[in-house]
């Protein structure tokens, strides 16, 4: 058996790594506003230079299944820090860790419960009698929801990455949703196990996400900034808080099997929510090679919205991640949400 | 032909794997800090996939010293073939883990001797109309009989996606193989970016297939059938025993969700009168920034 250059070079890029552990996520400074445990509402500071905009805030809502840091990856790929220096003060929706205690929370108590708060108090707080509400993926389609549901105070709305039509093309990930049991008995079942999920995504590319992302590693060994970016995503990738039972199988039902959204028979607190009721002005972008959001889920929220509703959309070339991860991507979308900001808010 | 027989580079494999198990182990500790179960699990990788570049590099060696190198992968697919269906085959017909206890103690409850009723009772009443708490015990231990044995055979029909899904994914490593020119024999990058690329295809024609889906989902629901089957049988022991249950925690936990989402129902409605009262010039109250 050979044991030569791979596996020293392995060893010197595990050690330095270990050199580097722990590396920093979401650095930039930010005060919790509101607390509803698990949820909590950051603020984020404006920065030292930040122009005087008048811009109107922006409240972020991520998707529940990995941590909203990845807004805030690091120095230079931060969309955070974007929304930041062009000026618009930024809140955002942190859905925590949810605990054994928190396993009947459901879609009501996401939206419009905590969204809900979460709006009344960036409103309150800034001054503004409307805001942006900025949701991605999972975090998109919750945000539809609460435009739905309860659109006061919401000015203008942005879908990033967001699937709406879950039948739209069948993938990988929908099909997987398909073998998840269901949940049958009185009491909400226990959590859902965040690794299991970390797995369950990882084992959507296997071949890419668990071979070929280590076996390059040591080509980084020389290149500090990217080592430092490897062990960041590293990080976040398997950063999977547990799932909420009640809410995971109410979203796996509502929206992957029977796909609600779209079909108009989704009901929030027992009132029937429709798209076509959506008279909000719609930026929705998405990614033009997306494994996990395809662009015919993300796009169909065109289709279902009332013709007079303003709604412009936006393909971006990457993946999944690379919609506010990529500095292209970014230097699109800023202009777009600012442009959108002075003509709606 | 000479040199190691193809087993042996895989079990190498395993072994160098497994040597990583610490490194898995630690990543899982609770107690460690965070950065340091991270880094662990960063280099429990690191050595899995250090593991397989040596069994590759054993392979291409080999190949590589060999006077027909394309004979010789073939003589060693056609083992590797072997091997996986003789591993598939014997795992096939084993449970999770996690639900392997059930099956003893199953034949536990049926063994003659026992004080408890149920167990006690188990073999005259099935022989009798179910009455009875007896007999529900006893409707109780067949659904849990017939849940894991389909539990079982649900597992068995999985594995054998995934068997097809591996024999598929070796045939297109092989045909991948052929088609190259002939010299020089493939080196370890090689060998390995052709079989995850034919990896990559056969497992992504497995997770797009109808039979995939099916097969996984139902062994998902037998699972999690068997474990409900297994409750009202576990849980009566262990009220016994006074030991509270993570049924009984989730009553709890229901509560007090209730309690939570009717407080933010009244504290909504105190502020919208509070709002009301204001907008009509009556006396304002401070409100509090943060709620």
């Amino acid at each position: 058996m050979n044991d030569g250059a791979p596996q020293a070079d392995w060893a010197k890029t595990l050690e330095r790594c270990a050199e580097m552990q722990p590396v920093s996520r979401g650095t930039l400074p930010a005060s919790t506003c509101l607390q509803r445990p698990p949820f909590s509402l950051q603020r984020y500071e404006p920065l030292p230079h930040q122009p005087v905009a008048n811009l109107p805030p922006i409240l972020l809502v991520y998707s529940l299944v990995n941590r909203p840091d990845l807004l805030d990856m690091a120095p230079g790929r931060s969309l955070i820090s974007d929304l930041l220096e062009a000026g618009f003060p930024v809140y955002m929706v942190d859905w925590g860790y949810p605990l054994d205690a928190d396993r009947s929370l459901d879609l009501e108590d996401y939206v419009p419960g905590f969204l809900g708060k979460a709006v009344d108090q960036v409103l309150s707080e800034s001054g503004h009698q409307r805001l942006m509400l900025v949701g991605v993926c999972q975090g998109g389609t919750l945000s539809l929801c609460h435009a739905l549901a309860r659109p006061a105070g919401i000015g203008a709305l942005v879908t990033l990455a967001t699937p709406v039509d879950f039948h739209a093309e069948r993938n990988a990930l929908s099909r997987l949703a398909e073998t998840v049991p269901e949940q049958e008995t009185a009491l909400p079942g226990d959590n859902i196990n965040g690794q299991l999920l970390s797995s369950a995504f990882a084992a959507l590319k296997p071949a890419d996400l668990l071979v070929r992302r280590y076996r390059d590693l040591p080509a980084l060994l020389q290149r500090q900034d990217l080592l430092e970016e490897f062990l960041r995503l590293e990080a976040w990738m398997y950063d999977c808080p547990d799932q909420p039972a009640a809410m995971f199988h109410r979203f796996l039902r509502d929206f992957y099997i029977e796909n609600r959204l779209v079909t108009g028979r989704l009901e929030i607190r027992n009132q029937r929510v429709s798209l076509d009721q959506l008279t909000i002005p719609v930026f929705n972008a998405y990614a033009a090679d997306d494994h996990l959001v395809p662009r015919g889920s993300a796009r169909a929220l065109g289709h279902c919205l009332p013709a007079d509703t303003p709604y412009q959309e936006c393909e971006l070339p990457g993946g999944h991640l690379g919609v506010f991860l990529s500095r292209r991507n970014r230097q699109t979308l800023i202009p777009e949400l600012e442009r959108m900001a002075r003509k709606y808010l | 032909m000479s040199g190691p027989a193809p087993e042996e580079y895989w079990l190498d494999w395993i072994a160098r794997a497994q040597a990583g198990n610490r490194s898995w182990l630690r990543a899982l500790d609770p107690s460690a800090p965070e950065e340091d179960r991270e880094q662990a699990l960063l280099t429990a990788r690191g050595e899995w996939i250090a593991a397989m570049d040596g069994a590759l590099q054993s392979l291409a060696e080999e190949l590589q010293g060999s006077a027909d190198w394309t004979a010789s992968l073939l003589r060693h697919l056609r083992n590797l073939h072997e091997e996986v269906d003789r591993h598939l085959d014997e795992t096939a017909q084993q449970l999770p883990p996690d639900l392997q206890w059930l099956t003893h103690w199953l034949e536990s409850c049926a063994a003659s001797g026992s004080t408890d009723l149920a167990r006690a009772t188990l073999d005259a009443l099935r022989q009798w109309p179910q009455l009875g708490v007896g007999g529900r015990q006893v409707a109780n231990l067949q659904a849990l009989q017939k849940s894991l044995s389909t539990a079982i055979e649900a597992g068995a029909a999985y594995a054998q996606t995934q068997k097809v899904m591996l024999k598929k994914a070796l045939k297109g490593w092989e045909q991948r193989l052929a088609a190259r020119s002939s010299d020089p024999a493939p080196d370890r990058e090689e060998l390995l970016e052709t079989w995850l690329s034919a990896l990559s295809d056969a497992y992504e024609h497995m997770l797009d297939s109808d039979e995939h889906t099916r097969h996984l989902a139902k062994l998902n629901t037998s699972l999690q059938q068997a474990r409900a089957d297994a409750l009202p049988l576990i849980e009566p022991w262990l009220h016994g025993f006074g030991i509270a249950t993570r049924q009984d925690l989730a009553g709890t936990q229901v509560r007090l969700q209730e309690m939570r989402r009717a407080n933010d129902e009244e504290l909504d409605a105190l502020r919208q009168r509070l709002d009301l009262l204001e907008t009509h010039g009556a006396k304002p109250a401070r409100r509090n920034k943060q709620r």
